[in-house]
């Protein structure tokens, strides 16, 4: 695989995904997804991640299951967003096992997409495993206060912890804000580099 | 029996390159241990293997003489950790119910927490907030309430991450205060800094790391007049050390390690 542009590569994991969302049938969706599960589970890299990622995607699937189990849907429409989760996570994670970020954002860029999107893809990143840090040293001080002592605390601490991300996450984002104004963000809006360098000078730093 | 007897062969982050390797530790009750070390040495990973955190690979570490591969078998042991950033470890939404929270976890009644919150909030000189909003408090603040927080469990074993970072020179000077007094009542700690100059006013045992194990340890008084072994960790002299290093060796022989020892050898010096 690692012989294949990184856009192919894109490629083929954007397409699997759609297949994976768009298959009615089970085995359809399990004929589409085997080939990411058994890349993925070749390599101990590909199975952290895989679990990872499947753990990060379990509040999905409960609500998933809870809204199905609440409409009293068969079994067999149970399955379906489970197995759908399950082979989209499995090609993710193929995906970031054969490119790394930087190879990612490169074939995002020849496949065309705008800079803005890739850098959004980029930043979206960057702010998932700081939000991941923030939570793993959240639940880690309250474990270290008891917090996992029984049910009930746990409980409080999944909320808790929760808060913590979420005040975080507008904490992150306003900083984020002022650093890109403070670097000429809301200028550059407003007008090219070009015409700013062209025109005279009122304090722009050149 | 010591407080902390440690020897972890490697620590590193999940399954991850070790940060640490070889590092064996003896630590007795009531002793304040500075580990120091530039940015990204392994200070933090220590702290973190103390406190059952990080994945045993080998080696063991036990708190009175218990051995803690857990953090929930570190809570049983009373160890308390104090995190760099105080916005991760401040889960309440005021003061009070922060410091509470613990108490609480462990079920303790409304008396015994209103004691122990009492007590922690005294401790580190911030009664008066009690009822402050978190979000309301200064970065000061916030480290005193979140040292607050932990020292509500009553830890026998205190492991504090970067205390000083973000402080003025006020909250600097209440912190060590704070730290000497707790280390007075018995409670051992383990400090991770690289505010050199505020060393020896609070430890008395240095640890200092680099090239991925530790490099020194002993007390401050020795392993700070190593410049070569700071150097080596990417640090430097305090400046009492170094005052006395370059300007009072030759006539003062017991090197000089904080302002109050300083100032009675220059004014000998200058006569």
């Amino acid at each position: 695989m690692s012989k294949l542009p990184p856009y192919a590569l894109l490629l083929a994991t954007l397409c699997a995904v759609v297949a994976v969302v768009v298959a009615q049938a089970p085995t359809t969706i399990v004929a589409c997804g085997t080939p990411a599960l058994l890349a993925v589970l070749t390599s101990t890299r590909g199975r952290r991640t895989f679990a990872r990622r499947l753990i990060a995607t379990a509040p999905l699937l409960v609500v998933a299951l809870l809204l199905r189990w609440l409409e009293h849907a068969p079994t067999r429409e149970l399955l379906l967003p489970a197995l759908r989760v399950a082979s989209a996570v499995a090609w993710a994670s193929c995906l970031s096992t054969w490119l790394a970020p930087p190879a990612l954002h490169a074939a995002l860029r020849s496949l065309g997409a705008p800079s803005a999107f890739v850098e959004l893809i980029a930043h979206t990143r960057r702010f998932a495993i700081q939000l991941v840090a923030t939570a793993s040293d959240a639940w880690n001080a309250a474990t270290l206060r008891a917090g996992t002592s029984s049910a009930r605390a746990t409980l409080g601490t999944v909320g808790q912890v929760a808060g913590v991300i979420v005040v975080r996450a507008f904490d992150r984002a306003e900083c984020v804000a002022i650093a890109g104004a403070l670097r000429g963000r809301d200028f550059a809006e407003e007008t090219s580099l070009e015409e700013s360098l062209a025109a005279p000078s009122q304090g722009f730093p050149r | 029996m010591s407080a902390i007897e440690l020897f972890a062969p490697e620590i590193a982050y999940g399954h991850g390159a070790p940060v640490l390797s070889g590092v064996s530790l003896r630590v007795e009750v009531g002793e304040v241990v500075a580990v120091l070390g530039g940015n990204g040495v392994g200070k933090t990973a220590l702290l973190r293997f103390i406190a059952g955190l990080l994945p045993r690979r080998g080696g063991r570490c036990s708190i009175a003489g218990v051995e803690v591969r857990s953090a929930r078998r570190a809570v049983q042991q009373s160890v308390g950790l104090v995190v760099q950033d105080p916005n991760d470890q401040l889960l309440g939404t005021r003061v009070r119910d922060d410091v509470e929270l613990g108490p609480r976890n462990l079920g303790m009644s409304k008396a015994e927490r209103d004691e122990r919150v009492e007590r922690a909030l005294a401790t580190v000189g911030i009664s008066a907030l009690a009822e402050r909003e978190i979000e309301s408090l200064s970065l000061g603040e916030r480290k005193r309430t979140s040292l607050a927080g932990v020292l509500a469990m009553a830890p026998r074993v205190l492991l504090l991450d970067e205390p000083t970072a973000g402080l003025d020179p006020d909250g600097e000077r209440a912190l060590c205060e704070t730290l000497r007094r707790l280390a007075a009542t018995g409670i051992t700690q383990i400090v991770a800094t690289h505010a050199i100059d505020l060393v020896p006013h609070f430890a008395t045992r240095a640890l200092l790391l680099a090239d991925g194990g530790v490099i020194a340890d002993g007390p401050c008084r020795e392993v700070l007049q190593r410049i070569d072994l700071l150097e080596r960790a990417r640090l430097r002299r305090p400046w009492p050390v170094e005052l006395w290093a370059r300007a009072l060796k030759e006539r003062v022989s017991t090197v000089t390690m904080t302002m109050e020892e300083v100032l009675p050898c220059l004014t000998t010096a200058s006569s």
